[in-house]
Order: structure tokens, then sequence, then C-alpha cells
């Protein structure tokens, strides 16, 4: 049978395959050409292919947990987990590596990552559980405070987050039951975090007090450089997360005196990771799902992300919990475990209940680490390493069709994801020397690209273009 | 930009390709334009992986996805052609007539 077009036809389908190709990057990438789920929040803007859940991914047992304290983390309690003749030791091991690879010129720990390691952690605002006193309050104004449904006020913090620089943008209510169990028990100064029903909150030697009023958890991600974090696990990766803290001091300064302003409270963080579980309500909030990482992974920029989180009672509309089918693929792809030097990471197929140790709070169904092994080897390359998080075959710039393919393919069916895998294993090989200290991507090269994004960091993705 | 520009040059491209055809009368099959399709999307496929990793400052990468889709996108375009020459070689009236 051979082809017999008239003019007329060729024309109209040289038209039609036109439009085509012109449309369909459109519709992969955007949410405004087919949107496959209407329900999410009205207050953010997510990939098309991430779907909303009643339930997060992962299993939650809320009898089972029990509010945790900060402390018992290996980042308070590392030396009574390995004993102080170890700590000694990886002390002694850290000073002796970051000093020889700094006289060596190693890449990644010149002196040049050295000090703007020290610069990035500078200039930040100051970080406090308490509201500021100096606020502009309404009723310094003279004015009634501000007053909304549940969805303008979700609205208005998003809009006011993104332009403070949050990446991504959640709520949860607390239940006494449920996620109040995710506000820590203990702070990582061991002072008491009380939930009493006072009017106002406080702050002594011993204790902080979250009035019961205060019902509404803002979770926020602010996403690092993937670039800079491709050269794990040195000064110059971790530099990516020292700046992510730092800017976030001073959002958080900012969000409290934009909730004192609008007549409410604005109960932040008292220091790093304090006040609550951030991977937890990120959760909860549908900024992404658990991972095999037992961190958060965001449908935007993977893990490579950092969460954080303040308690108000301005009371906000919730966003529900996501499926992106990212914990499904965790199951398959095991890339993170394969790559992370001191082996903490699960490589079990399925999540467990069973925790690895006091450093993993029990009562969800997750790939727990055995942290004190990730612990040692910070202290051994004198850096917080990375290469979980630049391993993960999520964490990319999202650029080429072949992300926007795989995130919608994993999304839609867990059926592929051993042969996404499998790509992503051709196309990211990993390091080509992974001894100790060796980077991912040669630091250098970083030192030599002058067009990286501001902060190594692409802020519109997902989001409309100005 | 890039993607308007490389519609245009498809939408001549095939114009001139269809023309082209039936001018020498080759008489091409369904089954070869679509073999050509298959191929012009692989090809497509490859040049905006291959572009976009490199934004995204992966060459390694690039140079993977480009092989992955443009050398079956070759294969598909020259099979397209072979079978076209192939039976304009066993029927030589037919391509000349």
């Amino acid at each position: 049978m051979s082809m017999n077009l008239t003019r007329r036809e060729l024309l109209k389908d040289l038209g039609l395959l036109g439009a085509g190709i012109t449309l369909a990057p459109a519709s992969i990438v955007g949410n405004t050409v087919f949107d496959w789920d209407n329900e999410q929040t009205p207050a953010l803007s997510r990939p098309s292919w991430v779907r909303t859940a009643d339930k997060p991914t992962m299993e939650i047992d809320w009898e089972k947990m029990q509010r945790y304290s900060e402390w018992r983390t290996t980042r308070g309690s590392f030396v009574e987990y390995v004993g102080k003749e170890r700590d000694d030791r990886l002390t002694k091991l850290q000073t002796e590596n970051l000093d020889r690879w700094l006289k060596q010129n190693k890449p990644g720990y010149t002196l040049k990552d050295r000090a703007l390691g020290v610069a990035t952690g500078q200039g930040s605002g100051a970080q406090g559980f308490l509201p500021p006193k100096d606020a502009t309050t309404p009723e310094k104004l003279g004015v009634p405070k501000w007053t909304g449904s549940p969805e303008d006020a979700a609205r208005m913090v998003t809009a006011a987050m993104r332009h403070l620089g949050a990446g991504t943008i959640g709520f949860v209510q607390l239940d006494t039951n449920t996620t109040e169990k995710l506000i820590y028990a203990q702070d990582p100064d061991k002072k008491e975090m009380k939930i009493a029903d006072v009017d106002l909150p406080s702050e002594d030697d011993k204790t902080r007090v979250i009035p019961k009023k205060a019902r509404w958890v803002i979770a926020w991600t602010i996403p690092m450089s993937q670039e800079t974090m491709k050269t794990a696990p040195t000064v110059l990766c971790q530099l990516t997360t020292g700046l992510t803290y730092t800017l976030n001091r001073s959002l958080q300064l900012r969000l409290q005196y934009f909730l004192a302003g609008l007549g409410y409270l604005g109960l932040g963080e008292a220091s790093t990771n304090a006040l609550g579980i951030s991977p937890a309500f990120g959760t909860m909030a549908g900024l992404g799902e658990m991972s095999r990482l037992n961190r958060l992974m965001t449908p935007e920029w993977g893990p490579i992300t950092r969460v954080f989180k303040m308690v108000t009672d301005l009371p906000l509309a919730p966003t529900k919990p996501i499926n992106a089918g990212m914990f499904e693929f965790c199951k398959v792809c095991k890339k993170c475990a394969d790559f992370c030097p001191s082996k903490a990471l699960s490589f079990d197929t399925e999540p467990t209940w069973q925790v690895r140790g006091p450093w993993n709070n029990p009562g969800h169904k997750a790939f727990f680490e055995d942290s004190t092994k990730c612990r040692a080897y910070w202290r051994q390359v004198g850096t917080n390493c990375g290469l979980c998080f630049t391993a993960c075959p999520f964490g990319t710039k999202n650029h080429a069709f072949f992300h926007e393919f795989r995130n919608a393919l994993a999304s839609a069916t867990p059926v592929f994801d051993g042969a996404l895998k499998a790509v992503d294993d051709w196309i990211n090989p990993g390091p080509a020397n992974p001894e100790l200290g060796n980077p991912f991507k040669d630091p250098e090269a970083w030192w030599r690209r002058t067009d990286l994004p501001i902060f190594g960091i692409n802020t519109s993705s997902g989001l409309s273009e100005i | 930009m890039m993607w308007l520009i490389l519609g245009l040059i498809i939408g001549a491209g095939g114009w001139w390709l269809v023309s082209w055809t039936r001018a020498r009368k080759l008489g091409v099959r369904w089954y070869e334009w679509l073999l050509g399709a298959l191929a012009v999307a692989l090809a497509l496929l490859a040049i905006q992986n291959y572009t976009a990793f490199l934004r995204e400052m992966e060459p390694y990468a690039a140079s993977v996805m480009l092989a992955l889709l443009g050398v079956p996108g070759l294969i598909l375009a020259a099979l397209a052609v072979f079978l076209v020459w192939w039976r304009g070689r066993k029927s030589p009236t037919k391509s000349t007539a």
C-alpha cells in the first residue's frame, strides 16, 4: 500500500505535527496543559506527576510513636554510642586529614574551599524559639490582627515565604494523638519542649513552652546546590549545606517578624534541627516522601534540599502528603546505599519497623540507617559527606527530558523502576576514584565555573518564570 | 526558540520529502513513513537530552543519551531509506517512470 496524500491533507498533517512538537515539552514540564491531580494545595505549584494522598507512602504507627529527644541522635550522643576512646581517635584523624589535605592542596580541601566554607556561615539573622520582641505588631499600629480563611492564610504565607527564599512550603495541623508527636520532647540543648494550655510561649533554662493554641506547623524546604553537592564529600560540598542553614536562619527570623506583624506567633528552631523532626513534618506536609536515606526526598530536588519548620497559631489549611513513586523507587534502587562509603544505609528491599539504634525514632516503617557509621565517616573526611545525596537518581537538575520521563513513569507505576535505575547507572556512574575523601566531581572544575546560578540553585524549578 | 526552529525545519523538510518521493514516484510504503517518523522522534529526543544534559553540566551523561537515542534513530532512518532503495532497485522502471 503506497501513501497517497493530497496537498491539503499533507499540510494538515504537518500542521498537527508542528503543534504536537511545540506542545509536547509543555505537557511534560508544566502543569498547565494537563494536570494529573487537581487536589494539590492551591498555594503551591508542583510538578504535574506529583499526586496527593491521604496518607504518606511510608507507614506510620502513631500509637507506637512517642515524642523523641533530638539530643539522642548522633548529633548529640555520638560519644555515648561509640565510646570516648573511639571519639578521641576520630577527632585526631579528622584533624590530621584536614591538615594534610590542606597542605597537599587536595581538590575540595584547599585554602579557598576552607575560606569559602567559613564565609558561608556568616551574616545570618539571630536564631531563636521565641518571636522577636521589637516586631511591629497590629497592636502597636492600633489595628486588629489579620483575619481570613485558613486557605487564604496558606496562600499568603506561601507567597511571603517564596519571596523570603523558601523552595516549597506546606502546612501540618497538630493533633495530640498523631502529628503533635513529631514535636521533640527535648531540644538539642536538652531543654524540655512543653505543650501547655497557656496564652503566651516562654523559655527558661530548662524548658520551652508552646501554647496549646498554636496548632499549625509551617514546613518548608530550601534547596541546596546540586552542582556543589556533586563535589561530595569535600569541604566545598559541605558549604552548600552550611549556606542553606545560614539562609534559613535569616528566613526564620523574617518569618517570625512577618507572623508577628500579622498578629500571630511564630515559634522557631532554637538551634539547627531543633523544635521537631524535619523530614517527618516535610512528609506530612507533602513536601516529599521518605527515602532509603531515611531523609526527605522531594519531587523538585530529590534529597538535595534541607527542611525546616515553625509552629504558629495562625490557622492554616493543611497540605496533603504526596505519592510520586519515590519511596517505591527506593526499594529497587539502593544506589545511595551502594555509594555510601561507610555502608551505613540499609540494603533491605522492604522498609522495617525495627530501628537500628537509639538514634532512630520508632513508630514508622522506614529504611533505618546506622547513624554511628555515617557520623564516623564524616569525622574521617572532616565534612558532612553527602555522597548518598549525590548518588540519588532524583537529585538531578531536571532539564533533560529523560528526568521528566523517569519521574512521570516512576510516579505512574513501579514496574519500570529497575530499568530506570539501570539507565541512571549508565549516565551517573559515580566517582572515578572512590578513595577516602575523593569527590564525585572535580572541585577545581567547580571553581572554574563562573556561570552557576545565584546560591547555585535553580529557583524557577516547578514555578512560573517572571 | 530552538523547538520552534526545529519544528519549522521538520515541517519544511517533511513537505519537501513527500513532494520529492511523489515526484520521483518512489511509492513509499506506510511502514517506511512510520520508520522515518520514529527516526525523527528519536533524533529530537537525542537532541533535547544532549543539549539539556550539557546545560546540567553533565557532559558524560549527554554523550550516553546521545548514543542511546541517536544511534537507534539513525538505524531506523537508514532502514527506511534502505527499504525504499531496495524495492526501487528490484523494479527500476517504477522509479524512472
